[in-house]
């Protein structure tokens, strides 16, 4: 019995040696270092690599400031691109993001930065705004902010949240964080560097407990359909209520907390804000690409314009490459085309659109 | 519940312990019984009524059948219109009710009829009760305990393997004290099951999905690579769940057959269908075919009772005309490989290289088949033979998951058939320190590269 237990031990000891060293290699994130300020919520531990194989393919190393650039200084004057992990752009190889294309292509300086990939993934519009002042703070020589969506539908309570924004102070950089912190934050940083097997295992674990949640959603939602359905003939109108604006104009709490929003952003900072929009896509059964559309967007482009802030969409250029070459934006050949993030041709066809804008402005 | 659930293995270990407690075999069934009937419930409750219908039926027509010498011809008859009537009206009603609003030319409105799960399964395997005890190979069941627990046995209720009546009754009266050999047989087998399904068919599958759905969208080169992959795919998604079916029945004591035997290296369609899906083919072999007459009342009643087996193979599938067209170019192909094997093939002295060839044809013409056996209509099935025959630009999509998985397992299957002929089943010895490794790298592999997402057995829907 004793000997049998021993085997056992020893059987998935190696097991998991020989899975953990195969992780390596395919699925292998970096330590991650949480602070209350600063631009993102998190940056990674500087100095150590990314290995990301379950969609797409790429490696990546953290800078001292802990984000995925090469680990050179910046430009006098720079541009910031800021987003969520379609920025961050860790499922291509490096030179393939949209803001290394734009980098190389802008940059004069041998040797540093002139567009400068600030990115954490899961931080979407509201985080955006949350961190924009830190973000003005963090990197004061930017001429050019960059401000990447997907969507830009968000609750007005989401958008308002965000305008209690986060501060930024220069022990929050990625470097001075890993040097501040504790011998226990840094002893459970390496072990998760050394055994990746364990987030690979917990990313399966949370990718099955999303699918069950979103089956329940789902399940709920067709159970309740009909009550909403009946419903909704006498309460459609009554939940999104209706004010004033300054000048008479009708205005949703959605329109009011972007509005807020935008005019705080400008209002902190002088230079370009780009608001960078990228629509997810659907192929139709005809084999034609269409947009998947926000009752928001435009709502949106307006509130930017009226804050003289740029609204760069891509929508065009999607499905004009499509048409002409059947570039895909979103999905990898490990994956599938239209779904997770942005492919090499993605990034490309941003890039052009990008690139494009920043010319006009001078850079 | 399904076997990729972890309530099921809550379920089944608990079932186990209580197996393992009782001593009687009576009161083992009667746990089994118990133990079908939640699986059934968790699954599909409004329909266990039905199920234990249907076992009433099938007891009473088993012993009507054996007591009434004379009439037994008619009770079967009566008893088989009976069950492909219900089969009938929860598969096809609103596929026939369709067609004839069409042909009279009036709106039709769809009627909502859900099919009771396992009842293509359950239905064929009643069949199967009633023509053995009409043919006398079994005697009719006394205890009414064991014709439900024939009929719902959860471990291959839902998707088969259909196990005939002869082959399974007598194991009931057998004793079914769990064995430790069972287990370190079983335990393989399930874990590779597991792993063709989760980690090879539904990875594989998500690619085919968006293909599949817009097959328009994609090119030349793409579309056959889906067709390739959705192959391989079905295989591994149909195999796994049989293989998981098959070695749960082996720890519980029951044998439950083999249901396919590296069917991609078949040489002929007949040879395939003795290697794909056996239990189905091996039923409509024994209770179609040959009642038919199979091939004894001459060449022309041959080809036909082939077409007729085949058509009812396609239509057993399901009510979409693409089953239909899947089965008869099935018959269709039986009747022409019959007839060049019979006068102008010469297999006796067949060398290598046309023994290699007639199986890439053959395995050829089974991925082709596959197209409208996983369209949802004819004119996506044209869409997709066409763009894949006649070099189109779209979409360049090669999933390289679909490419390596593939590859391995023709690789494997062309190994199998070199060693053996036949399946070769991998063998982990718990026992030893080699077995335990290979066991744990296998749970490891599974849960590091398992696809979360449509984890659906295909199955299922038939």
């Amino acid at each position: 019995m004793k000997k049998q237990v021993l085997q056992w031990f020893l059987a998935v000891l190696l097991a998991a040696a020989l899975m953990n060293g195969l992780c390596f290699v395919y699925y292998r994130p970096c330590g991650r270092l949480f602070r209350d300020m600063g631009t993102t919520e998190s940056v990674w531990n500087p100095g150590s690599y990314i290995v990301s194989g379950t969609e797409g393919y790429a490696f990546y190393t953290a800078d001292d400031r802990g984000y995925l650039n090469e680990n050179l200084p910046l430009a006098d004057s720079y541009v910031i691109v800021r987003g969520a992990s379609f920025t961050q752009g860790k499922e291509v190889p490096y030179g393939y993001r949209y803001s290394d294309i734009c980098n190389k292509a802008l940059s004069k300086e041998e040797g540093r930065i002139k567009v400068y990939n600030v990115a954490q993934e899961g931080e979407y519009l509201p985080k955006l705004i949350k961190g924009f002042k830190a973000l003005t703070a963090e990197f004061p020589g930017a001429d050019t902010i960059v401000l990447e969506i997907n969507a830009t539908e968000f609750s007005a309570e989401e958008i308002n949240s965000a305008i209690n924004q986060r501060e930024f102070d220069n022990s929050c950089t990625g470097k001075n964080l890993y040097v501040n912190s504790s011998s226990k934050e840094k002893m459970k940083i390496h072990i998760k560097e050394a055994l990746p097997l364990i987030s690979l295992l917990k990313y399966q674990y949370n990718l099955y407990k999303e699918k069950n949640a979103s089956e329940d959603i789902a399940y709920a939602k067709s159970a309740i359909d009909k009550d909403v359905k009946t419903d909704s003939a006498n309460k459609s109108g009554s939940s999104e209520k209706k004010v004033l604006d300054a000048s008479g104009n009708t205005n949703s709490p959605y329109e009011q907390a972007i509005n807020t929003a935008l005019s705080l952003l400008r209002s902190e900072y002088n230079g370009n804000i780009i608001f960078l929009y990228h629509p997810n896509v659907s192929i139709t059964e005809d084999g034609l690409m269409v947009p998947i559309k926000e009752s928001t967007t435009s709502i949106f482009k307006e509130y930017c314009i009226r804050n003289n802030i740029i609204f760069l969409d891509t929508t065009t250029e999607f499905i004009n490459a499509y048409n002409q070459n059947f570039s895909i934006p979103y999905g990898y050949n490990n994956t599938t085309p239209c779904t997770g993030h942005l492919s090499k041709e993605g990034h490309k066809i941003i890039a052009k659109v990008l690139l494009e804008k920043l010319q006009k402005l001078g850079k | 519940m399904t076997f990729l659930s972890p309530s099921f293995y809550a379920f089944f270990a608990g079932i186990l312990l209580m197996l393992w407690k009782i001593k009687k075999e009576k009161y083992r069934q009667l746990i089994l019984l118990f133990a079908s009937f939640v699986f059934y419930l968790m699954l599909s409750p409004r329909y266990l009524l039905m199920l234990i219908g249907m076992s009433v039926v099938f007891y009473m027509g088993g012993i009507l059948i054996r007591r009434n010498n004379q009439k037994k011809k008619a009770y079967l008859a009566v008893f088989i219109i009976m069950c492909a009537g219900l089969l009938a009206y929860f598969k096809y009603y609103n596929f026939f009710a369709r067609q004839v609003s069409v042909f009279l030319n009036r709106p039709y409105t769809e009627v909502s009829v859900l099919m009771p799960l396992g009842i293509s399964y359950y239905m064929f395997q009643g069949i199967s009760y009633l023509f053995d005890v009409y043919k006398g190979v079994i005697a009719p069941e006394t205890s009414f305990v064991n014709i439900v627990l024939y009929i719902a046995f959860f471990p291959q209720m839902l998707s088969g393997p259909i196990v005939k009546a002869k082959d399974f009754m007598p194991q009931l009266y057998k004793d079914h004290s769990l064995k430790k050999e069972n287990f370190i047989e079983s335990l393989p087998l399930f874990l590779v099951g597991l792993f063709k399904k989760v980690v090879i068919a539904d990875r594989i599958g998500a690619g085919v999905d968006v293909v599949f759905s817009s097959p328009s969208a994609y090119s030349s080169a793409s579309l056959w690579i889906a067709v390739i992959g959705y192959s391989v795919q079905l295989y591994c998604d149909f195999s796994g769940y049989s293989d998981m079916a098959i070695a749960i029945g082996k720890m519980l004591g029951y044998d439950l057959g083999i249901n396919f035997d590296i069917p991609y290296i078949a040489n002929s369609p007949s040879d395939f269908w003795k290697r794909w899906h056996i239990s189905l083919s091996s039923w409509l072999k024994e209770y179609v075919y040959i009642p038919l007459g199979g091939s004894r009342k001459g060449e022309i009643r041959a080809y036909v009772n082939l077409i007729i087996t085949m058509f009812i193979s396609g239509v057993w599938h399901g009510s979409k005309i693409t089953f239909v067209i899947w089965g008869l170019a099935y018959g269709l192909w039986s009747c022409i490989n019959r007839f060049f094997e019979k006068k102008i093939y010469n297999k006796s002295d067949e060398k290598i290289i046309v023994n290699v060839l007639r199986r890439i044809i053959t395995i050829a013409l089974v991925f082709l088949l596959w197209v409208p056996f996983r369209t949802e209509s004819v004119r996506k099935t044209l869409v997709i033979y066409n763009r894949m025959f006649v070099p189109t630009n779209g979409i360049e999509y090669f999933p390289v998951f679909t490419i390596i998985y593939s590859l391995i397992v023709m690789a494997l299957m062309i190994y199998m058939y070199i060693k053996s002929g036949h399946r070769i089943y991998f063998k982990m010895d718990i026992r030893t320190f080699k077995g335990k490794f290979e066991i744990c790298l296998i749970v490891l592999l599974i849960a590091m590269f398992g696809y979360i997402g449509n984890g659906a057995f295909i199955y299922s829907n038939f």
